[in-house]
């Protein structure tokens, strides 16, 4: 299916949580909404689904104007960031309440739901918990259970609201290149909110970076890293340093270290304050002889670290391409 | 959890069994003595005075009575709680404190108040006393007036169980029904009634024990007609102010049976809800 979203505002109030958002989602795309807290990303995917309704604006829906259609009728599939499992309904119950609650001349017989709902938590792998109540589960086991239930009722579009947010590490990246693959396998459009950016970088094809309610950038995850059209959106894609004397904003990692000047003319000299492992990479914090505090990144493999102590006087030159140069303030 | 100690020492065993004793005296003056005395009293002409004095046919129309106003109180305050709740946790509204204290008020009126109140607002005198006089309708003095005066007293009951509890539960489930294609009624009778039943069933319970209790409030709106507006503890007092002690502490220990059972009640239906709300802990 896919998605239009036009000149869309809501207001909670005064406040305005969404401010003339205009956007495309292709069929089979997946898409992250990206931002900070408060920056409107769940108001617009709530939008979508049906759950707010917006004060202006247009949701179209291959072609269909839905924007006054409800969240019953968008058929969408959901996932909340708490899962939102019925508690007092098992595993199977759970799943099969889309299909129970259907009309009776469109419900499928007792045998039907039954294959369905196995197939389906079969699907998310966790068919011999069927008889268990969601208070059983884990927290990733509640997420599949939870994606189980909305995938019962075919839903042509997923959203997702932080769909990890309340799991630990590991289980998050295990459960995100399991739903990235599983929105290939079934070929669906599936939106999803995230204030992760490794999490959006890694598995969108398009993250739609927003920020106080308004889209900022619209692109694909290498290019927002690469071509970051704002300095909100550089600064909260990565760390950076601001240089204030160059108006300047670098990544720890668009800079090289040596030990002597370079003819680069963005070549200045920092003093070593102190050097931390932190595994994948090592990270030194400098200071410029204009006191300026800044972070810069090596790989552990650097040869230069040999010659490095607390207090040595070291060359920083800035790579250009990488640093975004400009109007700096947000 | 932790644990203390117990205590060793000679005075330390002292203290722990002064304050025991101290305990139990004070329970047994205050409460255990009380409950017996009048048992005793019931009791003290024998089985079949108590047996007569409480199905007396006064006694046993005001056992009628008490019981159409609970049936009343709790369906119609039930009713009230469940939309009340409903309303305010779903909608986002301005004022929603105001609402709250609202139904808040009956508690902090005194009942015999809250029955005047009934009597300036439906008695002889008022616009709605006079309106329903063309019809021949009289509420004050009447059973009418008896529920009504209990509708009052007991209506917070339920919805305050009901206003806490749906907002700390929040509307997620409701929301995740609603998306995957569930009627009002389904969401209703599926998602949230088995959310909100163990704490229905408390409030009710609630309002159940204070209609059954009331004395107040009826007490001013009733006017004494006996066999008529006569609730059980109405009753009571008529029997106890006729000097007929034996039948008013009969008709007592109905009452204090009722009391216990619903203690009983209480304790088990409050275990449930403490369990819901701590499942809802753990999954956020």
């Amino acid at each position: 299916m896919t998605i239009d979203i036009q000149s869309l505002n809501k207001k909670f109030g005064l406040f305005p949580a969404l401010e003339d958002i205009n956007l495309s989602i292709k069929k089979g795309e997946f898409v992250a909404l990206l931002g900070p807290s408060g920056s409107g990303k769940t108001t617009l995917l709530r939008t979508i689904a049906g759950l707010e309704i917006p004060n202006s604006g247009q949701i179209i829906f291959n072609g269909k104007d839905v924007t006054h259609l409800s969240a019953r009728e968008r058929e969408m599939g959901f996932i909340f960031q708490h899962y939102a499992l019925f508690k007092h309904m098992t595993v199977f119950e759970n799943v099969a309440f889309g299909l129970r609650v259907l009309p009776a001349k469109k419900r499928l017989s007792e045998d039907e739901i039954t294959k369905k709902v196995t197939d389906l938590l079969t699907l998310v792998q966790l068919d011999w918990l069927k008889d268990r109540f969601p208070a059983q589960l884990s927290g990733g086991q509640k997420q599949r259970i939870a994606l189980a239930r909305a995938l019962a009722v075919e839903p042509q579009v997923l959203l997702l609201d932080e769909p990890f947010g309340a799991l630990d590490t590991t289980i998050r990246r295990e459960l995100r290149s399991w739903l990235r693959n599983l929105h290939d396998r079934l070929k669906m459009t599936s939106i999803f909110v995230t204030h992760d950016v490794d999490e959006a970088l890694e598995i969108a094809d398009k993250v739609v970076v927003m920020n106080t309610g308004k889209i900022i950038q619209i692109d694909t995850p290498q290019y927002i890293y690469h071509h970051p059209n704002s300095a909100f959106v550089y600064k909260f894609i990565a760390n950076v340093n601001l240089f204030h004397a160059r108006e300047i904003l670098v990544r720890p990692d668009a800079m090289t270290l040596s030990l002597a000047p370079t003819n680069d003319p963005t070549c200045f000299e920092a003093s070593l304050e102190s050097l931390k492992h932190l595994g994948h990479s090592i990270k030194l914090v400098l200071k410029s002889n204009d006191s300026q505090e800044f972070e810069l990144k090596l790989s552990p493999d650097s040869t230069i670290l040999n010659s490095l102590k607390v207090g040595s006087q070291v060359f920083i030159t800035i790579n250009q391409d990488r640093a975004f140069i400009g109007d700096y303030q947000i | 959890m932790a644990q203390f100690a117990q205590p060793k020492s000679i005075s330390g065993i002292l203290t722990k069994w002064a304050l025991i004793l101290l305990a139990f005296l004070f329970l047994g003056i205050i409460i255990v003595m009380p409950i017996a005395l009048v048992c005793i009293k019931a009791f003290s002409q024998g089985f079949e005075p108590y047996i007569a004095a409480i199905t007396a046919t006064e006694t046993l129309n005001s056992i009628k009575l008490t019981i159409i106003a609970v049936f009343f109180a709790v369906v119609i305050n039930g009713i009230f709680g469940i939309s009340a709740a409903w309303w305010i946790t779903k909608y986002h509204i301005n004022g929603k404190g105001i609402i709250i204290s609202l139904i808040d008020l009956p508690f902090s009126i005194s009942p015999v108040i809250s029955g005047m109140l009934i009597i300036l607002a439906a008695g002889s005198k008022s616009t709605v006393g006079i309106f329903l006089e063309q019809f021949g309708i009289q509420i004050i003095f009447t059973p009418i007036s008896i529920v009504l005066a209990t509708l009052f007293i007991t209506l917070p009951f339920t919805a305050r169980e009901l206003i806490t509890l749906m907002q700390s539960q929040g509307q997620e489930e409701e929301e995740a029904a609603y998306l995957l294609g569930a009627p009002t009624w389904k969401l209703f009778t599926k998602i949230v009634l088995p959310n909100i039943l163990p704490a229905l069933l408390y409030g009710s319970l609630l309002t159940a024990a204070r209609a059954i209790g009331e004395f107040g409030a009826v007490s001013v709106v009733s006017g004494h007609i006996r066999g008529y507006t006569a609730t059980l503890p109405l009753q009571v007092e008529i029997l106890y102010n006729d000097y007929q002690f034996i039948d008013a502490f009969a008709v007592a220990t109905l009452m204090l049976s009722i009391t216990i059972i619903s203690i009983i009640v209480r304790a088990i239906l409050n275990k449930r809800i403490a369990k819901q709300i701590n499942v809802k802990g753990d999954q956020k």
